[in-house]
């Protein structure tokens, strides 16, 4: 190369490192939650139920137990924390079991009663058998608690009103306080305002919440527990960002030994560093780019790209170490290594379209760091390194006899294909929950202390499309009637919708309107009461406040901001894009085949979801899409390398052990007890780049060849990084990063082991590569 | 929370040891019976079911609500009241809980917690019956009157939650026996339960 070219090289080199880490700098900190690795939905249904997967009520429950002491010691601290709690910002709702509705609620309830129950009937008959109940109430000691409204509510609105609103299934209680069954804890419910995915504000608020615990005096030898997604998710990231820090250390150090041992050159080390590190430099500018963002676990897999770009830098140290034909073999490696890159890129490109966040980038990562790997591996290291001590005797007498076994692959690629055809409905991992690198007696404690709760799987809804608020709300109510037969009928238990807290506007009016006015009221009134004791005038209030409701402007939601109801109410009417949804949560569904009856003729703004079921379809249907672009990719790959060896026999050389190895690898996870998820196709995806480059080092060099002996070895100590590296990612607790390790590490060795099986003598056939 | 809590066990406890060593301040009458033998007969008492005969005058009524009924004390610490006419009721006051069972109605449930004026209310009862002053004395300044044989104590609310809804709540009894209680509430209302021995 000339000196012209050599310097043109490095700056172009320095210019793009540099422009790629000004993209980076001013790009916003890493993404570190799981929820932004998932898909982002493609319809508005889609994002809401992702968001009810990942960021609705369930995700930002924390559920707190105090241990040890007496049950009077725990209950003081029950309501010692959840009033402290209560008075920051950071919770959106603290339940302990201590009623809590506030003044203020009371009295809104109070004034909006009549617009907000069902019409009540306020003829002479109907007035008169609620006041002779109410009059058979107060004979009773317990009308001492709410006596005091009997004479602006006679009918007892209110009361009802509250009834409907006590959680379906409350957990018992014991000195005012949730309690578990066996009354050894005392538990609270805290909502917090942090949404799932902002970690940073859940981590603080863990940590207020145990700071806040124990400053308490009532705490001294109690211990609190927490548990939920909030703490989940703060564990994950701690997980994750460590085991990748570590991970990645210990690799690095594998690989720098196995390279000095190999080499013994410092400048070798020192140089095999740059296409690495320009490869993770080049590929996180260009997700950070073109995503605006990164999420760490993309960031994560970079130390698996360290598994196939390092390879470049030991072919062409092991091609430098040749003596005689020099040129040529390194001629020869180029056109070998492009052939590997190309194909490797093209698996790795199947990732990017597919919808899966997280694995777009990982394939965009992929792509452009192989790229800049490869391209610095071309055309910075021989400028760099131009000579290089004799290599040392064959550590490893190639395993000739191999050659010998050229059919396994095949018997291999259909065994294990076989194998999966035929147990295919149950390999693949369609629980999103499995992704999550929380442990499994974690996610168990959750369960059993949520159940205890009460708090409902917020798995079974009915979803209510609409173009506004009112329509939304008005349609809430269509739905009321409709269920109606179903909750008397058994098929479902409870409803809780969006118009128990607030109905319609439309509803609302028609409410007022059915009020009677004063003067047949008060008619009515009178002609009930003769038969009753009550004392004359002592229903003025009733009077004056029906009047008072007939005249009263609706309630809406800003009337609602920052009461409890107005958080349930948030919780069940949103706004996504240009449409509303209302979210009918369903408890007790005994009969799911009738609700989607129902939802189906209503089908235009009804639909029934059951949440679990629903995402794994969505991972089901992401995981088919990903699969449809690596079948695509891999027939663009046959077609590729077809053009280029122009030999049916050759393209079945490289292909085959490839093949085998993959179909291997994911029979070989099944048949261990693993479910194939997602993270397991990007991996199987690295097996198919790897093998790649090894099949086409073995079929285009034949025994004979000078390169032979050098190209088998640098395949070795290739694999041998390969193994190290991906070997330590199995070890990780991460089920990612566990995934893409036990994988590669499977597939790695076998395809090298299966390419070994096709060494031939057959002359090569003159390439344009 | 209860701000006057700590303060209702100090103050019981105070009771109690005056009432032991027999200087009772507001016990009058022979030197040998005081509150603390009061309670100790209460605790002892033997009639577990008493009859009730109960009166309401009700500032919402333009007569009186009488009723009667069987008011009795389980072993275990259950309050039964339970009456007969004119509306069958069956309640039950056990540890932290009431439950009101009414003919052709779904059971109620409440949790004393959760309404520290029943909680108050309900000890009136509950603590007089079994003798128990520590619990009395945390809801209500007491005061003693009478002699063994016919004796009057005097609960006036401590907390201002139970204050507000009641004014003061007179036992009647003689010897290890409750026979009225008087419960005269901040309204006006006045409810009057005569127990007689069945």
């Amino acid at each position: 190369m000339s000196r012209r070219a050599a310097v043109a090289v490095i700056t172009l080199w320095l210019l793009s490192l540099t422009l790629a880490l000004m993209t980076i700098i001013q790009a916003p900190p890493l993404q570190s939650d799981l929820t932004q690795f998932l898909p982002a939905g493609n319809t508005s249904q889609q994002r809401l139920l992702l968001d009810e997967v990942s960021g609705g009520g369930a995700s930002r429950l924390l559920i707190a137990a105090i241990e040890g002491g007496t049950a009077s010691q725990r209950a003081a601290a029950s309501r010692a924390l959840a009033s402290a709690l209560r008075t920051g910002d950071l919770f959106e709702q603290v339940l302990n079991g201590q009623q809590q509705v506030s003044a203020e609620e009371r009295d809104l309830l109070f004034a909006y009663r009549y617009l907000l129950s069902r019409p009540g009937d306020y003829s002479v008959a109907g007035l008169q058998a609620a006041l002779s109940a109410r009059l058979a109430e107060l004979a009773s000691p317990l009308s001492l608690i709410d006596k005091s409204a009997l004479p602006a509510d006679p009918t007892a609105v209110v009361r009802s009103l509250l009834q409907r609103w006590q959680p379906v299934s409350a957990p018992s209680r014991s000195a005012g306080v949730w309690v578990n069954q066996e009354i050894t804890l005392a538990l609270l419910l805290l909502q917090t305002r942090a949404q799932a995915f902002e970690l940073d504000r859940q981590q603080q608020t863990i940590e207020v919440i145990q700071q806040t615990f124990s400053r308490l005096p009532e705490a001294a030898n109690l211990t609190l527990l927490l548990s939920g997604g909030p703490l989940f998710g703060v564990e994950s990231r701690r997980t994750i960002s460590g085991e990748t820090r570590n991970l990645t250390l210990l690799a690095s150090l594998g690989v720098v030994v196995l390279l000095w041992w190999r080499f013994r050159s410092l400048p070798v080390l020192l140089v095999a560093v740059l296409p690495l590190a320009s490869g993770v430099v080049i590929g996180t500018a260009a997700v950070m780019w073109l995503f605006g963002g990164m999420h760490g676990i993309t960031l994560a897999f970079g130390i698996t790209l360290i598994g196939i770009a390092v390879d470049y830098p030991i072919h062409f140290f092991s091609h430098l170490q040749q003596t005689v034909h020099r040129s040529a073999s390194l001629r020869h490696l180029w056109s070998t290594l492009l052939l590997g890159v190309l194909t490797t890129m093209l698996g790795f490109s199947s990732l990017i379209f597919s919808g899966f966040t997280g694995l777009s980038q990982l394939g965009l990562f992929s792509v452009a760091g192989l790229a800049a790997s490869a391209l610095v591996t071309r055309f910075l290291l021989p400028l760099l390194v131009v000579e290089i001590g004799a290599p040392l005797r064959p550590v490893l007498t190639m395993p000739l006899f191999l050659s010998r076994l050229r059919l396994l692959p095949l018997l291999t690629l259909l065994l294990s294909g076989g194998y999966l055809l035929v147990v295919q409905g149950q390999i693949w991992e369609t629980e999103l929950s499995k992704l999550s690198p929380v442990a499994e007696s974690a996610k168990r404690q959750y369960e059993t202390l949520r159940s205890q709760l009460g708090v409902e799987d917020f798995g079974r809804m009915l979803l209510i499309r609409g173009d506004s608020e009112q329509q939304v709300l008005q349609r809430s109510e269509q739905l009321e009637r409709l269920l109606h037969p179903a909750v008397a009928d058994g098929l479902l238990h409870h409803v809780e919708l969006p118009t128990h807290y607030l109905p319609s506007e439309h509803e609302q009016r028609h409410r007022q309107s059915l009020l009677p006015d004063s003067e047949t009221l008060r008619a009515n009134l009178q002609q009930a009461l003769t038969t009753l004791p009550f004392k004359p005038g002592l229903f003025a209030p009733f009077l004056a406040q029906v009047e008072e409701s007939r005249q009263l402007p609706p309630l809406n939601r800003a009337r609602l901001a920052d009461t409890a109801m107005g958080m349930r109410l948030g919780s069940l009417l949103m706004q996504r894009d240009a449409a509303w949804f209302g979210i009918a949560r369903l408890t007790g569904v005994t009969d799911e085949d009738a609700l989607r009856g129902l939802a189906a003729s209503n089908a235009q703004w009804l639909s029934y979801l059951n949440v679990h079921q629903e995402s794994s379809q969505l991972v089901v249907d992401y995981l088919h899409e990903a699969l449809y672009y690596f079948a695509i990719a891999v027939v663009v790959i046959v077609l590729l390398l077809l053009a280029v060896m122009r030999s049916l026999l050759l393209v079945w050389r490289v292909f085959m052990p490839v093949a085998a190895a993959v179909a291997l690898a994911a029979a070989l996870q099944v048949l261990l007890g693993e479910r194939l998820s997602l993270f397991h196709v990007a991996a199987l995806l690295l097996v198919l780049g790897i093998g790649l480059d090894y099949a086409l080092f073995v079929v285009r060099t034949p025994r004979r060849s000078a390169d032979f002996t050098t190209t088998m070895h640098s395949l070795l100590i290739c694999n041998g990084s390969t193994l190290l590296v991906f070997g330590l990612l199995a070890q990780s607790e991460v089920p990612v990063l566990h995934a893409i390790g036990l994988t590669v590490t499977l597939g790695a060795f076998a395809v090298l082991l299966f390419s070994f099986m096709m060494v031939h003598d057959d002359p090569l056939p003159r390439t344009g590569a | 929370m209860r701000p006057g809590r700590g303060g209702g066990y100090g103050c019981a406890r105070l009771l109690l040891l005056l009432s032991l060593l027999g200087t009772a301040p507001l016990a009058n009458a022979k030197s040998d019976w005081n509150m603390a033998s009061l309670m100790r007969a209460l605790a002892s008492s033997t009639h577990a079911t008493v009859a009730f005969e109960e009166t309401r005058v009700l500032a919402y009524l333009e007569v009186a609500l009488t009723s009667h009924g069987v008011l009795s004390m389980t072993p275990d610490g259950q309050l039964i009241k339970e009456t007969v006419a004119p509306h069958q009721e069956r309640l039950i006051v056990e540890s932290d809980k009431v439950r009101s069972l009414r003919a052709g109605e779904d059971e109620v449930v409440l949790q004393l917690s959760d309404v520290p004026v029943l909680r108050g209310f309900v000890e009136a009862f509950r603590a007089t019956l079994q003798g128990d002053l520590a619990t009395l004395s945390r809801y209500y300044q007491l005061e003693l009157q009478g002699s063994e044989e016919g004796w009057r104590l005097q609960l006036r609310p401590q907390q201002a939650s139970l204050g507000a809804v009641i004014r003061m709540i007179d036992v009647a009894g003689a010897h290890s026996r409750v026979t009225s209680y008087t419960v005269t509430e901040q309204s006006g209302d006045v409810t009057t339960m005569a127990l007689t021995v069945p």
